[in-house]
């Protein structure tokens, strides 16, 4: 699965975010890395068709994805950064509520709720409310919600932050498993989780991207 | 309904503060209804008109409203001759069982007289206006009917009800998660607005049905079969030949419809309204 970024700007009001990028991400691990207000949300953003460019364009496998529309969304699953839950609902029905969202087919919703849930150890905790969880457990729910529709292009904006060392190393090796078939896209400031897990490296500095490392 | 429509609704439904809002909104429009408004003349008596309304009960005829007006000038003639009925009953011309059954009539008379009034404009009201109408006690259908129109209370619990379907999104922080998903977008949109076209219509038309069944089962509500026409209010003077001659079920059908599109209308307006700002204040103003 191959997405491009053609000469995306990113522009409020005289404020340039994202200036003329151009990435290409296929099958691998790509990390994010660079400071506060470095542009790295917004891209994400972008890539997960949630944000509008100013200019320029995004292509899946050669296609501008807001032509694709729901297809293209289809194929992404998104953690952005600051993420919310809906406090009444449990972890279980959490899930399962952006499975439905995600397109998750009625017969396999139930197994992939559980793998979802299993994956990030929350499966004990599925029938708890979220308004109980800590902010680390709200954390792996978004994994599991990012997860839960399998999706073949993954963006996680921080997936890390609140997790402890032990759950941070957990999704260290699931990101790494899942690299070896999607495309995983995740932005930390944390630059030993990229060096870990990544094959590529971008940095983002002033709303321009500049690729630092490549594993291969 | 499909499964997004039913979690919609589960979403929407599993918060309780909904509940306890449609719960007090409800009852308020029961209290509301459990109210008469409409001011009678000075001198009205309610047992009166009823017992007048026994005898002239059913269509209006010339003959009625000669009856009421032969009554009222009874009590006239009653109040007028009073000195003389004393001095005939002081003189011993009068026995005292029919003095005693005089008096007691001259004692009512004013507010007999009142109502006969009333009962007279009602019957001037009718004949001038040349239209089917009929004698029936309508002071608690008249009353409802005059106040029959937009229901304020249903339209603010539908604010209530429907202010949160996207906003609840913006509360929680599940924008973006969910714009990023496949049904996210114009999907959902079209989801929301099946719960909120169900929600609005439901919260309507359970509060009408409150509404009546309280005037229903709290009042005599008379003859819901009588045209419209029947009842001497301000909205009825002001109405077409056509709706006068409309049976007050018909009429108060007719509401309830219009408050029922009314209800869809502003639900889908506070639907639109909170997609656009949900949006715009969890996505910076991207115009997406």
């Amino acid at each position: 699965m191959t997405l491009e970024l053609k000469n995306i700007c990113k522009s409020y009001g005289k404020k340039e975010v994202l200036k003329n990028i151009n990435l290409t991400f296929q099958t691998g691990i790509y990390g994010l890395i660079g400071s506060n207000g470095a542009g790295k949300s917004t891209m994400m953003n972008i890539m997960a068709d949630v944000l509008d460019a100013t200019s320029g364009e995004v292509l899946c496998e050669g296609q501008n994805i807001q032509q694709m529309g729901d297809n293209y969304r289809a194929k992404i699953g998104f953690l952005p950064q600051n993420v919310g839950y809906y406090g009444n609902f449990t972890a279980e029905k959490t899930v399962e509520y952006f499975g439905y969202l995600r397109g998750v087919d009625k017969k396999q919703l139930r197994e992939r709720v559980e793998k979802s849930l299993e994956v990030v150890n929350l499966l004990n905790h599925a029938k708890e409310k979220v308004k109980t969880f800590s902010g680390g457990m709200k954390q792996r729910l978004g994994i599991a919600v990012t997860y839960v529709s399998n999706p073949e292009i993954m963006i996680f904006d921080e997936p890390t932050v609140g997790l402890d060392p032990e759950e941070r190393e957990r999704f260290k090796r699931f990101i790494l498993e899942l690299g070896k078939t999607k495309t995983i896209v995740l932005s930390t400031h944390i630059i030993s989780d990229v060096e870990e897990v990544a094959d590529y490296v971008i940095e983002m500095k002033e709303g321009i991207a500049y690729e630092r490392f490549d594993k291969n | 309904m499909n499964d997004l429509t039913r979690i919609e609704f589960v979403k929407l439904l599993s918060q309780k503060k909904l509940s306890i809002f449609f719960i007090v909104g409800l009852m308020i429009e029961i209290l509301l209804a459990c109210q008469v408004r409409t001011i009678m003349p000075e001198g009205f008596r309610d047992s009166v008109y009823r017992y007048y309304l026994g005898n002239i009960k059913g269509k209006y005829s010339a003959e009625k409203k000669q009856y009421l007006e032969s009554e009222y000038r009874r009590f006239q003639d009653l109040l007028q001759n009073q000195d003389e009925y004393e001095r005939q009953y002081s003189a011993g011309a009068m026995e005292g069982t029919n003095y005693r059954e005089i008096l007691n009539e001259i004692k009512s008379a004013e507010y007999r007289m009142a109502t006969l009034e009333y009962l007279m404009q009602k019957a001037e009201y009718y004949e001038n206006r040349d239209i089917p109408a009929d004698f029936f006690y309508d002071i608690v259908l008249g009353d409802y009917v005059e106040h029959l129109g937009t229901d304020y209370v249903a339209l603010i619990l539908i604010f209530l009800l429907v202010f949160p379907i996207y906003m609840d999104d913006y509360f929680a922080g599940t924008t973006a998660m969910i714009r990023s998903s496949k049904n996210g977008q114009r999907k959902l949109f079209l989801n929301r607005i099946q719960v909120t076209v169900c929600v609005s219509a439901m919260t309507s038309i359970v509060y009408s049905v409150a509404e009546f069944m309280t005037k229903y089962i709290r009042f005599d509500i008379g003859n819901l079969k009588a045209a419209t026409g029947s009842l001497m209010i301000e909205k009825t003077a002001a109405m077409t030949q056509r709706m006068i001659c409309m049976p007050a079920v018909e009429y108060i059908s007719i509401i309830a419809l219009y408050r029922i599109v009314i209800a869809i209308i502003f639900g889908m307006i506070v639907l639109l309204m909170t997609r656009y700002y949900g949006n715009i204040f969890n996505l910076s103003g991207n115009g997406k």
